[in-house]
């Protein structure tokens, strides 16, 4: 990471969907901790992979950031400014700026309007009238995602997963943004095709400088694609670092568990030798999450202090700057994973 | 394919109705039976087979009152479609907008809009109906004086309105639930489109086939009703052409003279089927992957 100011930089960014109770007047009786006190920045032209289980809170932490759903705390500076509280109104030019591409390929596009028309449509709401007319722009644009112009008059049912994937990413890329928030945008798609989406995802973002959320559970395409990753488990994050040193050198024991959820082929052949940590037992609910480090129920380190104070997201002693774990005992080569933990693991589910 | 010439032949029928009675050469309102010897027998009905039917009554005349049949069916489309027509477009505007307010704002708008549409549904429509025409009336019309003709038809497109929106409403209600759940809407929304845009060009477009096929579907349900009311005693009165009414009266002498029933009742079937089979053909026409 520069030492210039990031796009974009989150501070202490909380949703918390209400949980209503009552026949006829509805009372608030709790809350889904979706996403609770999120800090991370993005720099422009950079990747942050976002990973985790399913209800870890990935999906509603894009959707705040690209302003689908407005934070119940919490700040979110782009370029500087807060766009946390924005209205509709006060959004528009910011639109622009930052974009969505969505999971679903077979929802994201109005089945009843053509290519032309679902492309061109953002300019028409931005007031864009690029030079040469919009139906040029937009065949330029379907060419760049490596679509037929051609296509411009043909409605989304004639096209296959892949391509609507393609065009949603031609809408996206049709205001010129600088910062692309990814939604899971190739777990609906074929293993062949998803190869495919990553790569002119990347071709796009050397091309035209785009910075990337990208969110994703497959932790293979997230290290293919991203610049620093953060793992997050029920709305928190629990470590963050670049790529290459958390995969290879994970701090916290979630991230250990994830990685070792991945299945490999031969251990002998990969040279792989780490003690496996088998996650067992379920996700606590956001509505009821644990207390002190929300991991604590699954971990095969859990003492007394995790239950009582939550570990604060901080620096890793001994590990590049900017690698941040929220763990009281996390994994060092001092105090390694340990096959005892394996055993504690399975114990304490 | 046959049914939209069907319906498009009743509507020519309902608009051109006085020009087709004048090349005919007579109206619905003159009682040739009773003006002219020999047509009725003393019992007042038609003298001549099939409700004396010839070549001057092409349907033959009205038992009693001796008026012509083919004009009361020609005025009766008018009638009918004119009520059931306009009780279509104001019940589908008013529940199309019902349900896109309710579903798309949510919340307590939703929750309170759901009542109120539960509560209209539960209403035992047809006896509101019967109850409530002449309270509508007497409000309007002092005792000695006469109804007004448009009062008539405004009453009764009123009251089928009133009671009729929650079907469409229901139903559009229940799409824009479905669809505003959708990505595009969210992708609609990442461009910084406004509510009403997103309304307009996100969601219109995709409820155009259910509105056109609840619109092709209320209107035969309303036409049987408007004949319905009628034949209760209820909807259009003396001397307007109905045929409900004429229904209505068929019943009374049908053991004597059924022509005078079968030919409303056959109108009234072959309208209602028709507007329902091009109720179907045109959500078909409009599912863009059958193009």
């Amino acid at each position: 990471m520069t030492t210039a100011e990031p796009l974009l930089h989150v501070e202490g960014l909380t949703k918390h969907f209400p949980i209503r109770s009552g026949l006829i007047l509805q009372r608030q009786v709790g809350a889904v901790r979706a996403v609770d006190g999120l800090e991370f920045s993005v720099a422009a032209g950079e990747t942050l992979g976002l990973v985790g289980e399913s209800g870890c809170g990935k999906t509603t932490t894009g959707r705040l950031v690209a302003r689908l759903l407005e934070p119940t705390k919490g700040a979110i500076f782009y370029e500087g400014r807060d766009i946390a509280h924005l209205s509709v109104k006060e959004l528009r030019p910011i639109r622009g700026e930052i974009q969505m591409i969505f999971q679903d390929p077979y929802s994201s596009l109005n089945p009843r309007h053509t290519v032309g028309s679902i492309v061109s449509s953002f300019m028409e709401v931005q007031g864009i009238d690029p030079p040469g007319g919009r139906k040029r722009r937009v065949q330029e644009l379907l060419e760049t995602v490596g679509l037929n112009p051609e296509h411009y008059n043909r409605y989304p049912h004639e096209f296959s997963g892949g391509q609507r994937q393609r065009i949603g990413i031609a809408r996206a890329l049709s205001l010129k943004p600088k910062l692309i928030v990814a939604d899971e945008p190739v777990s609906a798609l074929d293993v062949s095709i998803q190869a495919q989406v990553v790569n002119l995802l990347q071709q796009l973002q050397r091309d035209l400088d785009l910075a990337f959320i990208f969110i994703a559970h497959d932790l293979a395409i997230v290290r293919h694609m991203s610049d620093r990753v953060a793992v997050m488990y029920l709305g928190k994050i629990m470590e963050i670092a670049e790529r290459s040193t958390l995969y290879s050198r994970p701090r916290n024991p979630y991230t250990h568990a994830l990685l070792s959820a991945v299945p490999e082929v031969d251990h002998s052949v990969t040279g792989d030798t780490r003690p496996r940590l088998r996650l067992t037992g379920d996700v606590p609910s956001p509505a009821n999450p644990p207390s002190g480090c929300p991991f604590r129920t699954r971990c095969p380190r859990a003492q007394t202090i995790c239950a009582e104070l939550e570990p604060p997201l901080s620096q890793v002693s001994g590990s590049e700057i900017g690698h941040r774990s929220a763990c009281h005992f996390p994994v060092t080569p001092e105090n390694p994973l340990t096959p005892g933990d394996e055993a504690n693991a399975a114990t304490i589910a | 394919m046959v049914s939209a010439y069907v319906v498009l032949f009743f509507i020519l029928v309902a608009i051109l109705a006085p020009l087709i009675a004048k090349v005919y050469g007579k109206n619905p309102y003159i009682t040739y039976g009773q003006d002219t010897p020999g047509l009725l027998d003393d019992y007042g009905f038609p003298t001549g087979p099939h409700g004396g039917i010839n070549k001057y009554f092409w349907l033959g005349l009205e038992p009693g009152l001796g008026r012509d049949v083919f004009t009361q069916l020609v005025y009766g489309a008018r009638t009918s479609l004119f009520i059931a027509g306009s009780a279509a477009l104001l019940t589908t505007t008013f529940g199309v907008l019902y349900g896109i307010v309710t579903a798309y704002l949510g919340g307590w708008v939703d929750a309170v809009g759901g009542r109120i549409m539960d509560i209209v549904y539960a209403f035992p429509g047809l006896l509101f109906i019967i109850a409530f025409s002449p309270v509508v009336e007497n409000v309007f019309v002092q005792p000695d004086e006469e109804t007004p003709v448009w009062l008539r038809f405004g009453s009764i497109i009123f009251i089928l309105s009133v009671l009729g929106w929650v079907y469409q409403a229901r139903l559009i209600r229940g799409q824009v639930l479905s669809l505003r759940e959708r990505e595009f809407v969210d992708a609609a929304r990442m461009s910084g489109a406004s509510s009403w845009r997103i309304v307009r060009h996100e969601l219109l477009p995709n409820l155009w086939s259910p509105i056109l096929v609840t619109f092709s579907l209320t209107l035969p349900a309303l036409i049987t009703t408007e004949a319905a009311l009628a034949f209760l005693g209820v909807g259009i009165i003396e001397p307007i052409p109905d045929w409900g009414r004429m229904i209505n009266r068929g019943a009374q002498v049908y053991t004597e003279d059924l022509s005078y029933m079968i030919f409303p009742g056959l109108a009234l079937f072959v309208l209602v089927l028709c507007f329902n089979l091009l109720g179907d053909s045109v959500r078909d026409a409009l599912d863009p992957k059958s193009t």
